[in-house]
């Protein structure tokens, strides 16, 4: 990484600022750790339900990335290699999920594959799928949220790697499956596991889309921050203790993969 | 076989129009920037489409949209080298050059072991294992060149294979390029933007402006009659093909031509033709060459004078209007040409 070092003095203000910045995010993980019952905290995380839950959020946040990578990837690779006609409005919709509140797309997923949806109705008409209210629905609604984090990550990585990789691939006699495999696909892993890392959190995090498209169900659609959000009317503890589980989750992602593809060399 | 192009190649900012073909020979194209040739070149190998016309080789049509025909670039076995490379940078020195055969289907091992011989030829063998990031310039063109002409294509096709090297590597780097590209049949063509390059390596040479063919011969046609003001400043020089002994070259058309530095063995000797003075009568001083020469013709370029000399050697001079006036050229007419052994620009040839 090319990064410049500051020599000359830093100025005061910036200083004051950048600290009050990192006391916003620091702060409420003290308040958390703090708060947080240590004595009941292993059996709050080991009881049976939040397990449920911690499994749930896998399985969907897992699966949300996945279904981001496999739709994700050709997306970025047309918006970054193809021109063609409104190409700019797909990029703007691409960017929808990222503006809306999670709640707003929760009720346009609902819209359109609710049970009376514009595609819901089709898709349980003709194939007996019904995506609200199922894990598969908070899958997808987890994909709905995390699959721009996954596009642009992968578009930028694309438009920064050199096109005619593709045109040396193609005059070696590679088809356009194995010059992306072999040669645009390793140029890019560094963008696209970080764009996956994202995607993955996002998802792990999700909640507005996901409690308003599939509901909370325990044991269906009850996701961690779902659990949390229950817990906390019935027992602050309890849910101070999932939040914890959750923050362990994130932080250790992000520490196995920061000091590989994070930029994590200071 | 011979590589034919009848085609127009529509850009958003040139429309090619050429009409070419190209059997086994080097041939070296050449024209300003924007005229057309790196489309020509990618047009060849597939990476670009043809508007309208043909593209073939041998039997084989690759391009004829009237038709519906393409070929795809993975099926035209046109080796391409690419302006700065292009490597891959996420394999090895050997898996860059391995990679044409891997994906012609030629087996992991046997691919490795040809990727290994060229290396060996290339001088690179030391590398193999390194990423293409750590290499030098000069290692990273050697390697482009391999990976380009080891899966042994039909057409080898190399676009400015010079350009991102400096001065001092320049010459060894045609040498090998040059002994590496005759060992092979085929069209073997090349874009370039330097003179030396174009007339060290060229059997054949072939203007580009303005995405059309202004010319089209061999490097003494092109030298001697260059048909425009590009061509004129570009190649419009003297080119000698000689022997030098040490002192001077000894030229293989007559007479001799005397450097400032001689490399041993046959050389090529470049001469721009204002660097050739004329006079009325035997010049004193200190020019190292000076011979007599006959007017043989005339050529009015704007503001110069192109003035074609026999010699021995034969050369053409460039002189302003008002000299020419005042020397009273003219075809048949009897002068003395000098030149400064400091103007002329010798390579190993």
């Amino acid at each position: 990484m090319n990064t410049r070092r500051e020599r000359r003095p830093v100025p005061p203000v910036a200083i004051t600022l950048a600290s009050l910045g990192t006391l916003l995010l620091a702060l409420p993980v003290v308040a958390l750790l703090q708060r947080a019952p240590w004595s009941s905290l292993w059996g709050d995380i080991t009881s049976a339900s939040t397990l449920t839950a911690l499994r749930l959020s896998l399985v969907c946040s897992v699966g949300a990335a996945a279904i981001a990578i496999v739709l994700g990837v050709p997306l970025a690779w047309v918006l970054a290699r193809v021109v063609f006609r409104g190409r700019a409005v797909v990029r703007a919709l691409v960017l929808v999920p990222l503006v809306l509140p999670p709640v707003v797309g929760g009720v346009a997923l609902l819209l359109a594959f609710g049970r009376r949806g514009l595609v819901g109705q089709w898709l349980d008409r003709w194939f007996a799928v019904r995506l609200p209210f199922s894990t598969a629905g908070a899958m997808f609604a987890e994909a709905f949220v995390a699959l721009p984090f996954l596009v642009l990550a992968v578009e930028a990585g694309l438009r920064s790697t050199d096109p005619r990789l593709d045109d040396a691939a193609a005059s070696l006699g590679a088809s356009r499956w194995t010059g992306f495999r072999r040669v645009t696909l390793p140029a890019i892993r560094p963008a696209l596991v970080a764009g996956a890392a994202l995607a993955w959190a996002r998802a792990l995090g999700e909640f507005g889309a996901t409690i308003t498209f599939a509901g909370n169900f325990p044991g269906r659609t009850q996701t961690l921050p779902l659990a949390v959000y229950q817990a906390l009317e019935i027992d602050t503890g309890s849910a101070i203790a999932i939040s914890v589980l959750l923050l362990l989750v994130s932080f250790g992602v992000l520490v196995a993969l920061r000091g590989r593809w994070l930029g994590g060399n200071q | 076989m011979n590589l034919e192009l009848d085609a127009s190649i529509e850009n958003p900012t040139l429309t090619v129009e050429a009409r070419l073909s190209v059997g086994d020979e080097t041939v070296v194209m050449i024209g300003p920037n924007g005229a057309g040739k790196s489309t020509l070149l990618r047009a060849i190998a597939g990476l670009m489409p043809i508007t309208s016309g043909r593209l073939s080789f041998g039997d084989a049509v690759f391009d004829d949209p009237d038709r519906g025909v393409f070929v795809p670039p993975a099926e035209r076995s046109v080796g391409f080298m690419f302006q700065d490379y292009a490597l891959f940078p996420a394999m090895s020195v050997l898996e860059n050059v391995a990679f044409g055969m891997r994906s012609r289907g030629i087996a992991k091992a046997a691919a490795r072991a040809r990727a290994h011989e060229w290396l060996t030829r290339v001088g690179l063998e030391a590398r193999a294992g390194d990423r293409p990031g750590a290499l030098s310039g000069g290692e990273a063109q050697r390697v482009a060149f391999a990976r380009a002409l080891a899966p042994r294509p039909d057409i080898v096709v190399l676009d400015e294979p010079f350009s991102a090297l400096d001065a001092t590597s320049r010459p060894e780097s045609r040498r090998t390029i040059r002994a590496l590209l005759t060992e092979r049949r085929g069209p073997r063509i090349i874009v370039t933007h330097d003179p030396i390059d174009a007339l060290s390596l060229a059997e054949r040479i072939v203007v580009l402006e303005d995405g059309h063919v202004v010319q089209d011969g061999s490097p003494t046609e092109i030298t001697t009659n260059p048909r425009s003001r590009y061509v004129a400043d570009f190649l419009g020089v003297n080119l000698f093909r000689g022997r030098s002994d040490g002192t001077g070259i000894e030229l293989d058309g007559g007479g001799v031509i005397v450097a400032a530095a001689h490399p041993g063995g046959e050389v090529l000797a470049v001469v721009h033709p204002h660097a050739v003075a004329l006079h009325d009568q035997r010049p004193e001083g200190t020019p190292r060459n000076v011979w007599s020469v006959t007017v043989t013709h005339i050529d009015h370029h704007g503001e110069r004078v192109r003035v074609s000399l026999h010699g021995p050697p034969d050369l053409v001079a460039e002189i302003t209007p008002g000299s020419a006036w005042e020397l009273d050229v003219r075809p048949g007419r009897a002068l003395w040409a000098s030149l400064k052994a400091t103007e002329v620009s010798v390579s190993e040839g």
